[in-house]
Order: structure tokens, then sequence, then C-alpha cells
């Protein structure tokens, strides 16, 4: 009690000259908050200056729409409104009331809504009878015809690479691999890297970065190139496909990326997510949070990945309404054929 | 000419008398001393691209000095750490690393009976690394390289040694632009950490540093309590305001070699 006294009591005397030395925080109100959301995506949001979103005119309509008697669910409403034109998975917020998931209002098919079905090819491969799951995360299983299968969900800090390293093992002796990123929405872009490092040949840039080094619309770093390299004890150097959807996303994009720069690796769906560098939580003076991106992710080629529409498959196929009502994967079967 | 030469042998008469001082000056040997401290440190952070609020906490903050002292100038390395856990009104917690490295001329410009005044430069690389273990993504580590100016005044009371001294910024650099972001930009290099950037001033960056110093009588001739005060602030201005305070309370045991 006393050590708390001294302690508090010292933290007084100490931030007596705060105000000196800091700007006072605003205080916490609707508009306040709605400013701070305001001026953080305008000044350091990345997106804007890529995304053909008119964000001034979203302002307009917007914040005469904020007044002090702006309740919560209203101010959660209108936020959600003004990040969803930008279809950016990572400008996103968090309130004590839940996290606003963008993706949920995306128009492209949600994640449950991808095949999780195992076809007819696959069933006469073996696919369906051999299938197996690591560790609650990977499912993986060799066919009939001996094509390895795996299908990473997600790169997030709970996988281990040593879980990928043993499936790999086991399936060193297929003649070709299909790895399913379809579902797989992001995590950490290094976890993708030594996953990726099993698989490539050769050394090679995959990607190229760029930071927000200020408010404009040019205001950018210089490109800074990321570079993947073989890894591991042995690298699977046989033909393989990467199925993609529009809900790979983030590090499951860049993992896309590591894997395309390769000849023995095709990449084979649709296009991916649009959304490749990371998110940053930052805090509102409502201690709500908002992530924003600052960053943009090339190609080797450096065209921007950001509001490009995805990274596009080398083979693009796409699962009509039928086949989804019949629940035929049409993209892992295109993908067992290339590989027959 | 009679003139002219009895000026002459002045002149070289002051200018012996000026070398043989010079000289004597010269040869007195150096005092040598190393200071191992530790303390408790206070820290206020404001980066209002991570947040409006002010985070504050504390730390034990370890260092090690390396201080040369002749009678006309001083020199002297620094090498501190320090750890702590920043908080903020809503409870995000933030662990913040800091460290510097710190070099130091001092020149004597005038002499009182019991003190000194002392004018020169430093050279502080400072180095930070911030979490916020909550917020996804926020990690930041940064790199600022200063040059200061500074002043000290040395005094002494029978064998009571106190100091006080002021260093301000004259320039200071940042790899990154100086616009604050969230996102450390990796470098291809370490190298890079010394020559990219941008090198700004006042007002956009300011940096300033107070520290006042005690050393009392001792004993023992080649070691002795030293403690000191030591107060800092430094901030970048433009967009995203930046703002770190801190002050240290340093106990040090000082070895004279």
């Amino acid at each position: 009690m006393k050590k708390n006294l001294c302690a508090t009591l010292l933290a007084l005397i100490l931030n007596g000259c705060s105000p000196l030395f800091f700007n006072d925080p605003p205080p916490n109100t609707p508009e306040n908050v709605f400013n701070h959301f305001v001026q953080q995506i305008e000044q350091n949001y990345s997106g804007k200056d890529v995304r053909a979103v008119n964000w001034d005119s979203l302002v307009r309509v917007y914040r005469p729409k904020i007044s002090t008697q702006t309740t919560d669910n209203q101010l959660i409403e209108t936020m959600s409104a003004m990040i969803l034109p930008f279809g950016d998975y990572h400008l996103t917020y968090a309130t004590p009331i839940r996290r606003y998931i963008p993706a949920a209002d995306f128009d492209f098919p949600k994640p449950d809504s991808l095949p999780n079905f195992i076809n007819d090819i696959a069933v006469a491969n073996g696919l369906k009878t051999n299938l197996e799951t690591y560790e609650r995360l990977f499912t993986y299983a060799k066919t009939g015809s001996n094509i390895g299968y795996i299908k990473i969900p997600t790169f997030n800090v709970n996988l281990s690479p040593d879980y990928f390293d043993t499936i790999l093992e086991q399936l060193k002796d297929t003649k070709g691999l299909i790895i399913d990123v379809r579902q797989n929405s992001g995590g950490q872009a290094g976890l993708a890297a030594m996953m990726a490092g099993r698989l490539v040949k050769t050394t090679e840039i995959y990607t190229y970065e760029r930071t927000k080094i200020g408010p404009g619309k040019t205001d950018y770093s210089d490109f800074l190139s990321f570079t993947l390299k073989p890894s591991g004890e042995w690298q699977y150097n046989k033909p393989i496909v990467v199925l993609t959807s529009e809900y790979t996303y983030s590090a499951a994009i860049a993992f896309v990326l590591m894997l395309r720069t390769q000849a023995h690796i095709t990449t084979l769906g649709t296009a991916t997510g649009d959304g490749l560098t990371k998110g940053v939580d930052r805090e509102l003076p409502n201690g709500w949070r908002l992530q924003v991106p600052s960053e943009l992710g090339y190609l080797p080629d450096k065209t921007v990945v950001e509001g490009s529409g995805g990274v596009k498959p080398k083979i693009a196929v796409m699962i009509s309404a039928k086949d989804r009502k019949n629940e035929i994967d049409t993209i892992l079967n295109s993908a067992l054929e290339l590989l027959k | 000419m009679k003139e002219l030469l009895t000026f002459i042998l002045l002149i070289t008469h002051i200018s012996l008398i000026k070398a043989q001082d010079t000289s004597r000056v010269l040869t007195q040997k150096p005092i040598n001393t190393l200071d191992l401290g530790i303390g408790l440190g206070y820290t206020a952070l404001q980066s209002k691209i991570i947040s409006p609020f002010v985070f504050e906490g504390f730390g034990v903050p370890f260092h090690l000095t390396y201080r040369q002292k002749k009678r006309l100038k001083k020199q002297y390395i620094q090498v501190l750490f320090q750890n702590q856990a920043l908080n903020s009104p809503f409870n995000a917690r933030m662990d913040y690393t800091t460290g510097h490295l710190l070099y130091g001329y001092l020149r004597q410009v005038k002499k009182w009976q019991n003190g000194s005044l002392f004018l020169g430069g430093e050279w502080q690389t400072q180095i930070s690394n911030r979490v916020i273990p909550n917020f996804i993504n926020a990690q930041f580590f940064s790199v600022l390289h200063s040059l200061n100016f500074a002043g000290q005044l040395e005094y002494h009371l029978k064998k009571h040694q106190i100091e006080a001294q002021v260093a301000l910024a004259v320039l200071g650099k940042r790899p990154d632009s100086n616009f604050i972001t969230t996102i450390s930009d990796p470098k291809d290099n370490a190298w890079s950490y010394m020559t990219s950037g941008k090198v700004e001033t006042l007002p956009q960056y300011f940096n300033g540093t107070v520290r006042l110093t005690y050393c009392p009588p001792s004993r023992l001739k080649f070691l002795r309590w030293r403690f000191e005060y030591v107060g800092n602030y430094h901030q970048f201005r433009q967009y995203n305001f930046f703002g770190v305070l801190q002050h240290q309370l340093l106990t040090s045991l000082t070895y004279q070699f």
C-alpha cells in the first residue's frame, strides 16, 4: 500500500511537467473519435493512395452525421460504412463490443463457403480416404495416383514450420504436390517463408515494399526487396500446383509470391485478395483500436498489389455456380488433372 | 629597429612562458575512470500515430561509462540500456526498450577558484524498440543519431564534486524518414542505419538533456560513489507528433585507474 502510494506520488510529481512536453489527448467525444479516425486514414493509410475510393466525399457525407449525441453503435456503423468501400481486410477496427471484419461484408465467397468438399476425381484418386489432419491445422493426403495434397489454413503463430517439414517428409516420394491456400487469410510472413523455402529451387526476389514517408499520395520510401532462398535439408523439386482464391490474403499472398517465381510451381484458381502488406493497430481517443496499413506491396515487376484485384494465377479456374451446387471442386480437379 | 627587436623578444618570452605552461598541462597524467551504474528510470512517451495518449512507466537503467579527464579537457563514452513497461489510460501496455551510445568531448573555457566551465559536443546514437503486445503488428524499431552542443559546470567543495551539464541537439537524424510511422523500414544492410534518412534540426526536431551529478568524498583513492540525475526529452513534431520524456536517478560505483 505504502509502496503503491509512493509510486503514485512519484508519478504525479514526474508527470506534473507533462503538459509542457506532450499534447493533451483529445476528450473522449464521438466527434474527436471520428476526427482521429479520419486523420489516421488521411495521413497514414497507404490504400487511400491506390484504391479507387473517393475518401473526401465519404468524409463530406458522414462528418455531418456525427455529433455529441452519436452513440457507440452509430459510430461503429459510420466507421464501417467508410471503411467498406476500400475492400481492404487490413483496414479494420476493434471495439470492446466486437472486432469489425470488413471481409464479412465483402462481395466474394466467404471462407465457409469455399469448397471444403472432396470431389469425385479426388475420391477416385484416393484423396478422401487418405485425408489426415496434423496438429488440427494441416490437412494432407497422398492420392492413389501418388500426388500429395497439403492444405495450409493459416500462417498464424500457432503453426510450427516443423509440422510442415514432417508432412513434407511423408510426401517426399510423390510425383507432384498440391498446396491449397485458398482459405488461408494470412499470419506471419516469416512463417510462410520458412515453409516456402522447402519448395523452391532458386533464390529469387519475390516482392518489393514501400512505406509511407509523408501524407502525400506519392510520399513513399524507396523499393525494398524481399528475397527467398531454398532452405531445409532438401527441397521438393517436383511439380507443384498452388491453389489460390480471393480469400488468400496477407501473408498467404506473400507465400504465393514466394512460390510463383519458380519454374516448377504453377498457381491455379482465382486471383488472390489484394491486401499484401500488414495493418498496424492504433488507439482512438475512446480506447478503440483502428488497424491501418502504411505500406504498399509489389510484384517482382514492381506492379502494386494493393488495389489491383489481387495476384492472378497462372491458370485461371473458377468454380461455377452449378459445380458449387453439386459440390464439385473444379479447382482441385484441375490441379489433379495437371499433375496426373 | 630596436623597438621591433624588443617587441619580438617580448613576444617570444610570453610564448615561452605559455609554452612552458602548456607543456606542464600536456604532460599531466590523465585520470581515467570507469563507472558501473544502476538506477530508477521514469519514461513518458507520446506517439500520436499509435495513440493520442501518453504512455508512462518505470524501469531500471544500467550503464557503463568510461571517462577521461585532463586538466583542460574531458571525454566520455557511455553505453546505457533500459527496459520498461509503459501504460496508457486504456491499459494498453507498451514494452519500451531503449539504449544509447554516447560520446562527449568537453574543453575547459573558464576556471574559478572552486569551479570550471567546460564547453563541447556530444554524439549520441539512441536505439529504441517499442512493442504493444495487444495491438496487431504494433512493433517499431528506431535509431536516432544526434549531434549535441554541451556545456558543463564543475564545482568542488572540499572533496565533494558537483557537476551540472546541459546538452542540446544541434542536428538529429533518423534512418527512416522523419515522417513518424508505425512500421520500421527494414534496411538492406546495417550500414544503411547510419547513412539513410534526413538530417533535421529545430523546430521539427528537439533533443535536450540535463545531467546533475554529485560525487561524495571517498576514503579510497581508486573507488568512489557517483549519484546522478539525468533528464532527457526529445521530439519530432511534423505530422505525427512523437515525444519521449525520461528521468533517471543513477547510482554508480566509479573505479579510477
